[in-house]
């Protein structure tokens, strides 16, 4: 079966965007992703050449009473025509539409797709915005009783803290390291950094997760194209980032079922699957983007990755392993926390990331990268895809 | 907007806590399920559970969704007959609570019933909570 790689990405700005429609973020995405396609294929390929859309959102039909992306965006991006679905799986519908574009590309179906996330955000009020997205749940045993994503990831962070020993200061440590690597992201959504003292004075959200340890709520989307190595080879496109890997694994839907609340069993099957399957060495992997919604997520992360040992990550993270000298660079140019996280988009955006890095031109610039790794979580490891990037 | 017959459905297991319990491998069930989750039998029959547990982890909800009032503290509470539940751990003082870095991790508690939330068209919504033995 054919290989693939992503040929071009784009993004919109990341914020809280009030003069953005929904429509609106899904053409900036797309005239950027258009706009570095010309440039990388030196105008030789166009939006002529795409085949189909896979479009990434969780909640337009609660959050902008718009259904049916698939066509909304092919139209207004400029593509209309073409075959185009909205996938959905929370937080991580962004890397599941990626992960159907690749499918269809490898299964000889088309040859260019294009992949699109999104997530309007900001045209309900905030607490409506709670509990659409307590729609990646269980409603009925979940959100009935209360409780928020925040409040989820809360009863994890404080379970991981009583099994661990983590502490507050090493949450604290993965914000101040996000907002740090987002000071040059034009795109973020906040780009100041911040300190210990920031996190542990901001307002408590639920204990012990306090407003600096979440992810915002954010407008935005963002894109790739992404082809077949025929494709690419009969182009002679060169400064491709080729897909070495996909995986994607589920959970029980109802946090109260799980095995483990400290350890995320669809991200331990997910990578599995990745070293297993695709025969990923994992020491290969120099730069992760992992889904920071919340501090404890980022940590539970690096874990499940295998990056440090279950129950290690405070240490691993206070001895600066993630930081951009440290020995595996995560979220680079700002994680969910600085960027910000409109859901749907997020999954792609770390693509785009980790793309850069494979190619050379992100803004913090790692040396010798040759393969990175990019974890997008729906719900609470209730979804885990995993994409591997690489040179060659 | 949620339609009454939503909230009546759950009254066996919201009001009663009646569960199931797999006649093949012994698994008790709650909440309710058609297949058991274990061994993937259909062969269930109905198990009234004590409502009795213990708190495995907790935080207090500052910032509430729609219909709910802050703050208030919600629970994982694992159940004396196995299953792990959620809930509202109602009778407790916050300020007292939140004082402690480990919640009210391990403490033992038992089921009451209490309004839950307002909905949307004013319909109470009520259900289990749990206090304090
Ligand atoms: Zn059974």
């Amino acid at each position: 079966m054919t290989r693939v790689g992503i040929v071009a990405v784009g993004q919109s700005k990341f914020g809280e965007l009030w003069e953005h429609s929904l429509r609106d973020l899904a053409v900036d995405a797309g005239n950027a992703v258009f706009k570095d396609l010309d440039t990388q294929t030196k105008g030789n390929i166009t939006k002529k050449n795409i085949e189909g859309l896979f479009v990434g959102n969780m909640g337009a039909g609660s959050m902008a009473k718009q259904s049916h992306l698939g066509s909304l965006v092919s139209d207004y991006v400029g593509i209309t025509g073409v075959p185009a679905v909205r996938c959905e799986g929370a937080c991580s519908s962004g890397a599941l539409a990626f992960r159907h574009a690749f499918h269809t590309i490898k299964s000889g179906e088309m040859d260019v797709a294009m992949v699109l996330g999104i997530e309007k955000m900001t045209d309900i009020d905030s607490n409506h915005v709670l509990n659409a997205l307590m729609e990646a749940g269980d409603f009925e045993w979940e959100s009935l009783a209360g409780l928020t994503f925040t409040g989820l990831y809360a009863l994890m962070a404080r379970r991981h803290m009583k099994e661990f020993g983590t502490t507050r200061n090493q949450l604290s440590l993965i914000s101040v390291n996000n907002h740090k690597n987002g000071v040059k992201n034009p795109y973020a959504q906040f780009r100041g950094e911040i300190t210990i003292e920031d996190v542990e004075k901001s307002t408590l959200i639920a204990d012990p997760l306090r407003t600096l340890d979440c992810s915002p709520i954010t407008d935005g989307a963002a894109s790739v194209i992404i082809a077949s190595e025929e494709f690419i080879k009969k182009n002679k496109l060169d400064n491709v980032a080729w897909i070495l890997s996909s995986s994607a694994a589920t959970d029980r839907i109802g946090f109260f079922n799980r095995r483990s609340i400290v350890e995320l069993d669809a991200t331990k099957l997910a990578v599995k699957r990745v070293i297993e399957k695709d025969r990923v060495n994992m020491k290969n992997i120099g730069v992760t983007e992992v889904h920071d919604c919340f501090s404890i997520n980022e940590l539970v992360a690096l874990e499940d990755l295998g990056f440090c040992e279950k129950g290690k990550g405070g240490k691993f993270i206070e001895q600066g392993e993630i930081k951009l000298d440290g020995q595996i660079p995560t979220n680079t140019t700002g994680g969910l926390k600085s960027i910000g996280h409109p859901v749907g988009a997020t999954g792609v955006r770390q693509l785009i990331d980790i793309t850069k890095q494979i190619r050379g031109d992100s803004l913090n610039q790692l040396k010798n990268v040759n393969q990175g790794l990019a974890l997008n979580i729906g719900g609470i490891g209730t979804t885990s895809v995993i994409h591997v990037l690489g040179k060659d | 907007m949620l339609s009454v017959p939503v909230f009546w459905r759950m009254n066996k297991e919201k009001y009663k806590m009646i569960g199931k319990k797999c006649l093949d491998c012994g698994l008790v069930i709650f909440p309710n399920r058609k297949n058991c989750p274990s061994c993937d039998s259909q062969k269930l029959e109905e198990f009234g559970l004590s409502g009795k547990g213990k708190i495995y982890s907790d935080t207090i909800i500052r910032v509430a969704p729609d219909g709910f009032e802050a703050p208030y503290i919600t629970a994982l509470i694992k159940l004396e007959e196995g299953p792990m539940i959620v809930g509202e751990i109602t009778g407790v003082d916050i300020e007292d609570v939140e004082k402690n870095p480990q919640g009210l991790v391990d403490k033992e508690v038992s089921i009451t019933f209490r309004k839950i939330m307002l909905n949307e068209n004013g319909l109470r919504v009520y259900g289990l909570k749990f206090l304090l033995e």
